[in-house]
């Protein structure tokens, strides 16, 4: 469904605007993704999917569920995300329109993101650097917990069980009257995560079981607001996590004893104030990450820690009709600590951005302008422009083009680290272009989108880490030529009283390094870029019951930069089905979720076993009581 | 709804037709010749976490070689990180130091004849007789007791840690350090140490002359300004004769080496010093220049004394091994190795 998704979203984003321009009272969407999006690829994960992994990781629907490549270690290990060939650090991660990015290594670890922890989940592709900030090269991932007013009573508790000794709870007390909404949310994961596997990697290719896996996770979140009149709206979100994950043995290790430790606190407060033709947001964040790597047998213990704290203002005013204004203002303050930096170190962002958003009455076109200038540590970032559009062709049927420069800069550890750090890094920037079309055509309950999207992305100044005398030094050597073509289709349609949605997706990408120390490495893909992702997923829905079924297919991965080694590609299939009984106010809501069906060996990084067939179920109890129907 | 059953069925079977247009894997290297008479194995290290340590093996009769051969002929990896090869006969033990295990092979066939596992981060293998050898460790306290005939750990000497490469002479046998001061004696009929004699910081590597004298290197401690330096020991009286301050810069020195001969030595640090046993003073120039290459370690071919030194060039991409003429300095011939060339065979 989500491929839809993708040209629903964009009708979606046609009503919040027009709402933005209505100033309609209960619009209350708050950022800046959703006011001035247009002319983007957007992916929005749709409620049948936040649904059926909702006692999931954001790693473990994106991979199922999207035509992202995400290389993680092992079952329970990091996970990373690529977008269009670009890395990890070139995803910006926002939550709430907050970047959540590690700023010592600019990784996002997926894996530690609970589905049902977020309410909205889309994925941006290309980066609009200009609207997100730093690290939004090869697209963004919205994260967004918007308010629900007037909902009453929403309490729910769950159970899940699943293979290799995986437990987990989780419970949510929502209440919402007309003014106030408040929303916690917890969960308890516990996992051993021992899965059997053929060593092929060991001598006689024994039988073994994965060592070193276990994890424990919990978290906490908070989504609060109130909306002290008309005009004024506080809201305030809190999410609180820790996780001790055991980092596992490759298949080439005897064993490993090492483990990390992760823990989090981000916290945001914003005020919106609006009147009649403008919108006014003022919001700040504090996050705090703290880390531990433990290796026993090496004896090595080291922490390490960052907090930033993030404060941004902005405003959105109509001009005339259909013709938006957005000016706005963000600092961020981050300092972190290292064993392996000198002292404590820290960073300052500074930004100003405006944007100028603007259809016409029948809303055959809508564009979107927008600049960004930016100053840091190392001076300023040279001028950020992105230019996006949707034009309509013809019925639902829209052309849509998109162009920015991007830009990453460098992380604490590529400026700070002891020895080797280089303070004099330039960020990484590039211009990324795009153009698509995206068609809905509706017969009767019959409906088929369609989306076709082609890509250009060049990124230079590339930060390589390169051995320098006797430590290793990072240098902006490497330049990046990331280019492709992706189609997604959707189709729903009724066979009697059940639903059915189809949705394949494919994705191709030739990301090569153009310029590099490495000469063997020019013109090659870049390693662990696979050059063909693509997804199919099928759904049914009759009555209460619902059922999904999936492939993912992921093509060879290249593990050396001159492309000489390689993993195997793999073709992996998932089920997904949940029941609802309901008795009067309570919801009972059986879920099981089987993956890997076809027990198929793979690998996402190279000699990290994965675990062959495995399977989560639960029951998920849910009580609402609606105070008061909705005016 | 005929269409669209067809459309259906299109849908659910597309993944699968990417599926059979994968590209092929590259064709497999023919086993090399592995029989012929003179030949080098030179193992890789391979980058840490990527498990693509591999032996290159080239002949130098027939021009044969294979830049994985243990993949070629046993298709598996060989591990991840490899430190060092020592052959025993017919066997060519492999040490996987982040693979916490040593890889038997036939040095004829390569074939795989077997695993000792159960180390914490081995480094080198020391025959000690027919049937036991030690291990060394860089993170364990102990030196382990290998049964050669069984493939198992059977014991352990206790000792200060990072042990690296270490020599026998008669029933003693010499230990490096790479955290101590000392150099260590154990005495391998009751396999224990016996005794130390101080020296240098951090001792690495080791050679013995034709006099029977043993020359220890000792890297120092950069960040605490402690200078590289040599040692020539007497082991049988455990005296240290001469010391030779390497006084050039505050670098990494390694790879203590003899020539054939056992006269004359070599060691490194960025770029190759050769210094006879009888010179009074260290050499302040460099016998073959670094230069732009990235020198990760050297070895003497024991039949002719050619001047073997890897370049890791940047520890990514595939290394290459350069010889050199020990008389001249020329550079003789290049060998395409896999990722980080670091220790050498040579039959």
């Amino acid at each position: 469904m989500f491929l839809l998704l993708l040209c629903k979203q964009g009708f979606a984003q046609h009503h919040i605007e027009d709402s933005i321009h209505q100033l309609s009272p209960v619009e209350v969407s708050s950022d800046r993704f959703s006011h001035t999006i247009s002319g983007v690829k957007i992916e929005k994960m749709d409620t049948n999917s936040l649904h059926l992994y909702q006692n999931a990781s954001l790693h473990e629907m994106l991979s199922q569920r999207s035509a992202l490549y995400i290389k993680s270690n092992g079952i329970s290990g990091l996970s990373s995300v690529s977008i269009r060939g670009t890395g990890t650090s070139h995803t910006a991660v926002l939550w709430n329109g907050f970047n959540i990015q590690n700023p010592m290594n600019g990784g996002m670890d997926i894996s530690l993101i609970p589905v049902n922890f977020i309410n909205t989940i889309s994925v941006q592709y290309n980066g609009m650097a200009a609207l997100y900030g730093s690290g939004a090269i090869g697209g963004a991932i919205h994260l967004a917990n918007e308010p629900e007013f007037n909902k009453g009573i929403d309490i729910s508790l769950g159970g899940m069980y699943g293979s290799f000794g995986n437990y987990a709870t989780n419970i949510k007390v929502g209440y919402s009257t007309k003014n106030t909404a408040f929303s916690l949310k917890a969960f308890y994961h516990q996992g051993k995560n021992d899965f059997p596997f053929i060593n092929t990697a060991k001598y006689g290719s024994p039988k073994a079981k994965q060592n070193n896996s276990a994890l424990w996770s919990y978290g906490i979140i908070s989504d609060n607001a109130y909306k002290i009149n008309d005009k004024n709206q506080l809201s305030l979100r809190i999410w609180l996590q820790e996780s001790t994950r055991q980092l596992p043995s490759l298949m080439t290790q005897e064993f490993v004893n090492t483990s990390q430790y992760d823990n989090f606190l981000r916290s945001a407060l914003e005020w919106m104030n609006k009147g009649r033709n403008y919108k006014l947001f003022v919001r700040t964040a504090v996050l705090i990450d703290t880390y531990r790597y433990k290796d026993s047998d090496k004896q090595i213990h080291s922490a390490s820690g960052t907090t930033a704290s993030v404060s941004e203002s902005e405003i959105y005013f109509k001009l005339f009709p259909y013709h938006t204004m957005n000016v706005g203002m963000h600092y961020t303050y981050t300092f972190g600590y290292c064993d392996y930096y000198a002292h404590k170190q820290s960073q300052q962002e500074i930004s100003a951005f405006i944007s100028y958003s603007a259809s016409n009455k029948r809303d055959n076109w809508r564009l979107n302008l927008a600049l960004r200038e930016e100053y840091t540590n190392t001076g300023f970032v040279p001028i950020l422009p992105s230019f996006s559009m949707d034009i309509r062709l013809y019925k639902e049927l829209f052309i849509y083009i998109n162009a920015s420069r991007n830009y990453r800069i460098p992380t604490l550890n590529d400026l700070f680290w002891f020895p080797g750090g280089n303070p004099n890094l330039k960020p990484e920037n590039g211009y990324a272009e795009e153009i698509g079309i995206k068609h809905t055509i509706l017969w009767d309950k019959t409906r088929l989108n369609y989306s076709l999207s082609a890509y250009n992305n060049n990124i230079q100044n590339w930060i390589v880490w390169l051995p320098n005398a006797t430590y290793w030094s990072p240098q902006n050597i490497q330049s990046v030529w990331s280019r492709g073509v992706e189609a997604s289709v959707g189709l729903d349609f009724p066979i009697s009283r059940c639903m059915l949605t189809l949705n394949p997706k494919i994705a191709y990408v030739k990301a090569t390094t153009q310029k590099s120390n490495n000469p063997t490495a020019i013109g090659h893909q870049l390693i662990y870029t696979p050059e063909l992702t693509s997804n199919m997923t099928i759904t049914a829905s009759y009555k209460k019951f619902l059922f999904s079924f999936n492939m993912e297919y992921v093509s060879t991965r290249y593990t050396s930069p001159d492309n000489s080694e390689s993993v195997e590609p793999y073709l992996i299939g998932n089920i997904q089905a949940t029941k609802e009984f309901q008795l009067k106010h309570i919801s009972f809501n059986l879920f099981c979720n089987l993956n890997n069906i076809w027990n198929t060996t793979f690998q996402t990084i190279v000699w990290q076993a994965m675990p062959g067939f495995n399977f989560k179920t639960g029951l998920q109890i849910n009580f609402k009581q609606n105070k008061s129907p909705k005016s | 709804m005929k269409n669209l059953t067809s459309f259906i069925l299109y849908c659910v079977l597309f993944p699968s037709i990417f599926i059979s247009c994968k590209k092929d894997t590259p064709p497999v290297v023919t086993n090399p010749d592995i029989t012929s008479d003179h030949g080098v194995f030179i193992v890789n290290e391979g980058n840490y976490q990527w498990s693509n340590a591999s032996v290159t093996y080239y002949n130098f009769n027939d021009g044969k070689y294979a830049e994985d051969v243990f993949d070629d002929v046993n298709h598996r990896p060989l591990g991840d990180v490899a430190q060092s090869i020592r052959v025993i006969g017919e066997k060519a033990y492999i040490v996987l130091n982040n693979s916490n295990k040593i890889e038997i092979v036939n040095t004829k066939t390569f074939a795989s004849l077997g695993v000792i596992s159960g180390f914490t981060s081995p480094r080198y293998l020391l025959p000690i007789n027919s049937t036991k050898a030690y291990v060394s460790d860089l993170y364990s306290n102990r030196i382990s007791i290998v049964d050669l005939n069984n493939n198992t750990i059977t014991g352990s000497i206790p000792c200060h840690g990072s042990s690296e490469e270490m020599l026998q002479i008669n029933s003693t046998v010499v230990v490096t350090n790479t955290r101590t001061n000392y150099l260590y004696l154990i005495n391998s009929d009751i396999d224990a140490i016996v005794d130390s004699i101080q020296l240098g910081f951090a001792s690495n590597s080791l050679a013995l002359d034709k006099n029977g004298k043993l020359w220890v290197m000792c890297v120092g401690d950069a960040t605490n300004s402690i200078k590289a330096s040599i040692h020539r020991v007497d082991v049988s009286t455990k005296t240290v004769e001469q010391s030779f301050q390497l006084n050039l810069s505050l670098d990494i020195w390694d790879k203590l080496r003899i020539n054939a001969t056992k006269d004359t030595l070599y060691y490194m640090c960025k770029g190759i010093f050769q210094m006879p046993i009888s010179s009074a003073t260290s050499p302040i120039a460099t016998f073959i220049p670094q230069n732009t290459k990235l020198f990760h370690s050297i070895a003497i071919n024991p039949f002719n004394n050619t001047i073997f030194v890897a370049d890791a060039i940047d520890y990514v991409q595939k290394g290459k091994v350069y010889y050199y003429s020990s008389s001249s300095g020329a550079l003789l011939g290049t060998i395409n190795t896999g990722v980080i060339p670091t220790d050498f065979y040579f039959y």
